[in-house]
C-alpha cells in the first residue's frame, strides 16, 4: 500500500517536473533588444495613457496612471535598466505591461510587446556577468528561442532590491547609533 | 433587514463585518472599510502643469499677493498678514519640480495657499486656484511608499490622476 502511494507520488512529482520544465514568458522590445518577463507576473498589456508625474521620486518612475480607478505607478524600464537610449521606438507601438510583484501592481513601459513564448528550462542560461550593462542581479537568465536571444528579467529584484538595500543600510545606520 | 444586508453592503465596498458574541456579556460588531474609501474636501490647485489637491482641513486661507509684498527676513521670505509674519515658499520648489522658481516674482499677482504645516503656518505660492471639490483619497500603492510631501492621489472628473499634497512637513 505504502509502496503504491509512493509510486503515485513519484508520478505526481515527475508530472510537476514536466510542467516546470517549460515556462511561459511575455516578450517585449526595448530598442533593438528583446526582453522577457514571466507570464504569471503579468496582469495585462495596455496602451500608454496620460501619466501624472510624481515629484520626489526616482528618475525611472514616470508617474502614476488611472487604471479603472486604481492608481498604478509606471516605471520606465529603459531608465531602470540604465540602458543607453538609442533612437525612440514608434510611439504607436509603445505599451505598458502591468505586473504584480510583492502584492504591488506596477506598470512597466516598453517600446513594444512581441509575443508570448514557451521556454524550456534547460534553454535558459544563467545571466552572464556582463549583459549590456545590466546588473546581473536584475536578470533571471538568458533564454534562446529560434535563434533569438531573450534577456529574462527578474522583476522582484529589479523593482524591489534597491529599496531593500536602502532599507538595510538605513537599519544598519540606525543600529550604529546604539 | 438583517445583518446579511449589512454584510453585502460592506462587502460591496471591499470591507468586512466581524461579529464576536459572548452569552450574557454582549456582542461586538466590527466593520472594517478600506482606507481608499476616505473622502475629503479639497482645494484643487495647479502647480506648473499638474493638478494637485490640498485637503481643506490643512488650509488656513487663500489669497493673492503682489510680489512686492514678499519681504526677506533673515534669509527667509515672508509676507505680513494681519500683523502676523508668515513664511512663504514656492510649492514647486518643495516638490523639486524642474521649473524656474523665480517666475512667480514676475507676475502681477501670485496665488498663495496658507497651510498649517506642523505647528506653524506656511504660504505656498502656486500657479492657479482651480476649484473646491470632494475627493476620494487613494494610496499610491506599495511601490511608491513614503513619497515626500505627497500623501496619495485622487481621480478627477476627466479621469486624470491628481496628487494630494501632504503639507504637514512642507517647507
Amino acid at each position: 500500500m505504502a509502496a503504491e502511494i509512493e509510486t503515485e507520488l513519484d508520478h505526481l512529482h515527475r508530472g510537476e517536473d514536466r510542467n516546470k520544465a517549460r515556462e511561459q514568458f511575455v516578450t517585449f522590445q526595448i530598442d533593438s533588444e528583446e526582453y522577457g518577463v514571466m507570464i504569471f507576473r503579468t496582469r495585462e498589456i495596455i496602451k500608454p495613457r496620460r501619466i501624472t508625474n510624481v515629484p520626489n521620486t526616482d528618475d525611472h518612475v514616470l508617474g502614476v496612471i488611472n487604471l479603472r480607478g486604481q492608481i498604478v505607478p509606471v516605471v520606465d524600464l529603459k531608465k531602470k535598466l540604465d540602458l543607453d537610449l538609442e533612437g525612440r521606438a514608434d510611439d504607436e507601438e509603445e505599451r505598458i505591461i502591468t505586473v504584480e510583484v510583492n502584492e504591488a501592481l506596477i506598470g512597466i513601459k516598453v517600446d513594444s510587446v512581441n509575443e508570448v513564448v514557451w521556454l524550456e528550462e534547460d534553454g535558459i542560461e544563467p545571466p552572464p556577468e556582463v549583459a549590456g550593462g545590466i546588473k546581473q542581479e536584475y536578470l533571471r537568465g538568458v533564454g534562446r528561442k529560434e535563434g533569438r536571444l531573450l534577456v529574462l528579467i527578474d522583476l522582484e529584484s529589479l523593482l524591489f532590491q534597491d529599496e531593500e538595500k536602502e532599507l538595510d543600510e538605513d537599519i544598519n545606520a540606525s543600529e550604529g547609533y546604539k | 433587514m438583517g445583518m446579511d444586508v449589512v454584510q453585502s453592503v460592506v462587502e460591496s465596498l471591499d470591507g468586512q463585518v466581524k461579529i464576536d458574541s459572548e452569552p450574557d456579556r454582549g456582542t461586538r460588531f466590527t466593520i472594517t472599510l478600506p482606507l481608499t474609501l476616505a473622502i475629503t474636501q479639497a482645494l484643487m490647485v495647479r502647480i506648473d502643469r499638474e493638478t494637485f489637491a490640498i485637503p481643506l482641513g490643512a488650509i488656513n486661507e487663500t489669497l493673492t499677493i503682489d510680489p512686492e509684498e514678499i519681504k526677506t527676513v533673515r534669509g527667509q521670505e515672508v509676507i505680513v498678514r494681519r500683523e502676523e509674519t508668515i513664511p512663504v515658499t514656492e510649492a514647486a520648489r518643495q516638490l523639486n519640480l524642474d521649473i524656474d522658481y523665480e517666475r512667480y516674482r514676475r507676475w502681477e499677482e501670485i496665488p498663495v495657499v496658507i497651510v498649517n504645516s506642523g505647528d506653524r503656518m506656511v504660504g505656498l505660492m502656486i500657479d492657479e486656484f482651480l476649484n473646491q471639490q470632494e475627493i476620494v483619497i487613494k494610496s499610491l500603492g506599495k511601490y511608491l511608499l513614503n513619497v515626500e510631501n505627497i500623501s496619495g492621489a485622487t481621480i478627477v472628473g476627466d479621469g486624470d490622476v491628481a496628487l494630494i499634497l501632504d503639507v504637514r512637513n512642507i517647507a
